[in-house]
């Protein structure tokens, strides 16, 4: 049975939470304070913490912050009617909670929620996928020199601070213009401080992050073929997921999420390079079938690429819609999705940009995607046509 | 002689008419003027009539007049040079053979500087000359500086309306800001309550349901049980007592009507959280300088559900919006000035004392590529004479205390200043007044999040 946590300064609130769970299966707890949450926490065996930000001596952050160190195996949510833009932002960034949810709340959605909060956490730690990971002999891991620009945005240094930092190393400000240019929507410039002030300074914590795994991840003779073909898809579904926000939605892409095109396959990325030989079989009998592919994978490897590339952004601790595209961008209906729009918007973005590289491709696709968000095809198309390429 | 050389005004020569009916007199005082001021251009006249002239034309700083000439007398011209502002700092000196008290006095009445007697004597000459260079020289200089302090004064008069603006635009804004704020908190504050008050609301309808099919169990046991012919008769007594309460309390009403109260407690409730999430939006202007893309009609949506209040009862708001592209705007600003117009409209609209309702038509929609919102109503309109001064300072119609007539002129600011864009004003051709406000597709959103 699984058990969740309630934290919130106001009894009424943390009595009215406890009566939504009469009917499930969950084992409720509940906390006036963070000490007496930090206290539950090392007694019981809980799985998910819902938790309020503002509260007396310990505020949600600090204690979601504590959480994700002393037990980073439990599940976070900030339920919380305080909604500054710049805390909510920086909690999700910062991994600190999956989820924010605004009071005042909706007793289905929050049961709904933490139902698919679960789903997706199995997918994630399932044996096939821990399998799979513990074959891999060295999954990438983030250079030092990446980190101590990560560590400058994190602590919000001075934007001039971070530019001189990243232009420090040649090759890591040359990869970084690259990937920026070419997955960002209406980007072209030549220098980082141009690039830092264009996508803005909360966007680069994703970029760095993103460059810096395409970084890690080497090819070889043999795959450096396919490794290519698998990124520039992959910068244009990211330019594709900011052109249909931006231009189309008339709305700016969440922060959050503004690499979630461009992380979207990294399963494939990881799946070519250590399997090679088995995996880029499969994958040529089934270049334009994605059904198909993820059918064969999952027969042969037990996991999809979209899992694995779930798990792994998890491991590197990228914010949670992030990990949703990859998971569910074959899959947008599911039924587990938290973040639907991005998930929606991320689908149409690969296709289209599947579309754009090779035309015989037919790719997996909902169209009913476009209803969802709001966007009507044939206007996206034409938009697309005319801005675009 | 020479340390009886007069120097000319300033580095400049200095240009000194004689006029005299004798042509002897003029070669004498040109022959001493000379000896005293050799910087100086002089020019000899025989012909009175021709002074104004020769002063215009030459420039002429000092003027030598007599005053018995035939054709016009010395003072006749001195009365015409005084008439011409624009000679004020010539200097004149009489020239005269005249002892008459009484015409001395007149020559000075007239603005005659000094006077000279004739035949002229040399050291005489010399002292008036040198008096009358100096004076002047300070005329001049007075006449200078009097023109500075003039544009220095006009200089500080504007600033110290810019600066009186500045100071209210300040105020303006800092009230606003700390209303953002408060607002802000007080929308924290509502969210706690609200978020368990609506949970127990949608809890007790789940509950309600247990209940309710609860109660169907006891009461079809109990028909049951009335109907199985067992029972005796005490316990027919509790069944027909049970039933008697039944009725007393009402119990098929209360169920009834159970879910219909929560329903309607449930649509308060979200009535409520919109309005608090309007608030909380409106308050975010507090970031003075953020500029993001919005959705105009979004923004509108908002205002009408603030103003929905001032105008339900008497006023008709609609909404005449199309589809347009998303406009970079500081939020709560365009907020501040949509609110602002349509406040000052539902005021006029009020302020009519009409019998059938008032209307206020928003309108969006792209033109040339900018997006603009019209917002027009069918009350008074504003009065052609003051059309033009509606975005100025202070400038308002209200009653004192009613308005501080920086609404407009704020919003004017918003619009045009800071925003780059246009706000039109004007009158319907039936009735009513209309605003324009036009966007800018230039500006780039500046925001991180």
């Amino acid at each position: 049975m699984k058990s969740i946590l309630f934290v919130d300064d106001e009894n009424q609130i943390l009595k009215s939470l406890k009566r939504i769970f009469i009917d499930t299966e969950y084992e409720i707890f509940t906390a006036q304070t963070g000490i007496d949450a930090l206290k539950l926490l090392r007694e019981n065996e809980i799985h998910l913490v819902i938790s309020d930000m503002r509260m007396p001596v310990m505020d949600g952050y600090q204690l979601l912050h504590a959480i994700k160190g002393l037990y980073p195996k439990v599940l976070r949510v900030i339920l919380s009617g305080y909604a500054d833009e710049k805390v909510v932002f920086k909690a999700l960034q910062q991994n600190v909670a999956k989820v924010y949810v605004f009071k005042p709340w909706n007793n289905e959605k929050l049961i709904k929620l933490v139902e698919q909060i679960f789903e997706t956490e199995e997918i994630l730690a399932t044996n096939n996928v821990l399998l799979l990971i513990n074959n891999i002999e060295d999954i990438p891991t983030i250079k030092s020199s990446y980190q101590r620009i990560l560590d400058l945005i994190k602590k919000e240094a001075d934007l001039t601070d971070i530019a001189i930092e990243i232009e420090k190393d040649q090759s890591i400000s040359t990869k970084v213009l690259q990937v920026a240019n070419s997955a960002y929507f209406g980007m072209k410039t030549g220098s980082i401080s141009q690039a830092v002030s264009y996508i803005g300074l909360k966007n680069l914590s994703n970029l760095i992050m993103s460059t810096s795994i395409i970084d890690s991840i080497g090819t070889n003779v043999k795959t450096e073929k396919y490794i290519e073909v698998i990124w520039k898809h992959s910068f244009y579904t990211n330019k594709i997921l900011t052109f249909i926000y931006e231009k189309c939605l008339k709305k700016k892409l969440p922060v959050i999420a503004s690499a979630a095109g461009l992380l979207h396959n990294i399963g494939i990325v990881l799946m070519i390079k250590n399997f090679t030989n088995e995996y880029l079989k499969i994958m040529m009998k089934n270049l334009s079938d994605d059904y198909g592919l993820i059918k064969i994978e999952k027969d042969l490897f037990k996991v999809s690429h979209q899992e694995i590339g779930g798990y792994l952004l998890k491991w590197w601790e990228l914010p949670f819609p992030i990990i949703e595209a990859s998971l569910y961008h074959h899959d947008p209906f599911n039924e587990r999705v938290i973040n639907k729009d991005i998930v929606y918007a991320v689908h149409i973005a690969q296709k289209y940009a599947w579309d754009r590289l090779d035309e015989n491709r037919e790719s997996l696709f909902y169209e009913e995607s476009f209803n969802e968000i709001d966007l009507e095809k044939s206007f996206f198309e034409s938009k697309l046509d005319e801005d675009f390429f | 002689m020479s340390n009886n050389i007069i120097n000319g005004i300033g580095s400049d020569l200095v240009n000194i008419l004689i006029v005299d009916d004798h042509e002897f007199n003029l070669q004498v005082a040109k022959h001493y003027i000379l000896s005293f001021v050799p910087a100086s251009d002089i020019f000899l006249s025989l012909n009175p009539l021709e002074t104004l002239d020769l002063i215009e034309e030459k420039d002429i700083d000092i003027v030598f007049l007599d005053i018995m000439m035939p054709g016009k007398s010395g003072i006749d011209v001195l009365k015409d040079i005084r008439n011409e502002k624009k000679f004020d700092t010539v200097q004149i000196i009489m020239l005269t053979a005249l002892t008459d008290e009484q015409k001395f006095e007149m020559c000075f009445v007239l603005g005659a500087n000094d006077y000279l007697r004739k035949p002229i004597e040399s050291v005489e000459l010399g002292s008036r000359l040198k008096a009358a260079i100096k004076s002047r020289e300070n005329t001049k200089m007075l006449n200078e500086m009097n023109l500075r302090l003039l544009d220095q004064n006009e200089e500080l008069k504007s600033v110290n309306a810019k600066l009186k603006e500045a100071q209210f635009h300040i105020v303006q804004k800092e009230k606003l800001a700390a209303i953002g704020e408060l607002a802000a908190g007080v929308a924290h504050e509502i969210n706690n309550p609200l978020g368990y008050v609506g949970s127990n609301i949608e809890t007790l309808f789940l509950f309600s349901g247990k209940i309710k099919k609860i109660v169907e169990k006891y009461k079809d046991v109990l028909e049951k049980l009335r109907n199985c012919g067992t029972i005796d008769e005490y316990g027919m007594d509790l069944l027909e007592n049970i039933k008697k309460e039944e009725k007393k309390l009402k119990i098929n009403y209360v169920i009834d009507e159970f879910d219909s109260a929560l329903e309607d407690s449930i649509q308060g409730i979200d009535r409520v959280s919109k309005i608090v999430q309007t608030l909380k939006n409106l308050a975010r202007s507090g970031m003075e300088n953020e500029l993001t893309m919005n959705d105009l009609n979004l923004i509108i949506e908002e205002v009408i559900i603030i103003i929905n209040n001032e105008a339900k009862y008497s006023i008709d708001i609609i909404k005449n919006i199309t589809d347009v592209k998303g406009v970079v705007c500081n939020r709560g600003q365009i907020s501040q000035v949509i609110l602002n117009i349509m406040i000052n409209s539902i005021h006029a609209l009020k302020g009519q004392d009409r019998e059938d309702r008032g209307k206020i038509i928003v309108e969006t929609g792209e033109k040339d590529n900018r997006v603009f919102v019209k917002i027009s109503d069918d009350g008074p309109g504003i009065p052609d004479n003051i059309l033009n001064r509606i975005f100025e300072p202070f400038f308002t119609t209200k009653e004192v205390g009613q308005g501080t007539g920086l609404g407009l002129s704020i919003s004017h600011d918003i619009i045009v200043n800071k925003h780059e864009g246009h706000i039109y004003v004007g009158n319907n051709d039936d009735c009513g007044a209309y605003f324009i406000i036009e966007f800018s597709d230039k500006l780039k959103a500046n925001d991180d999040i």
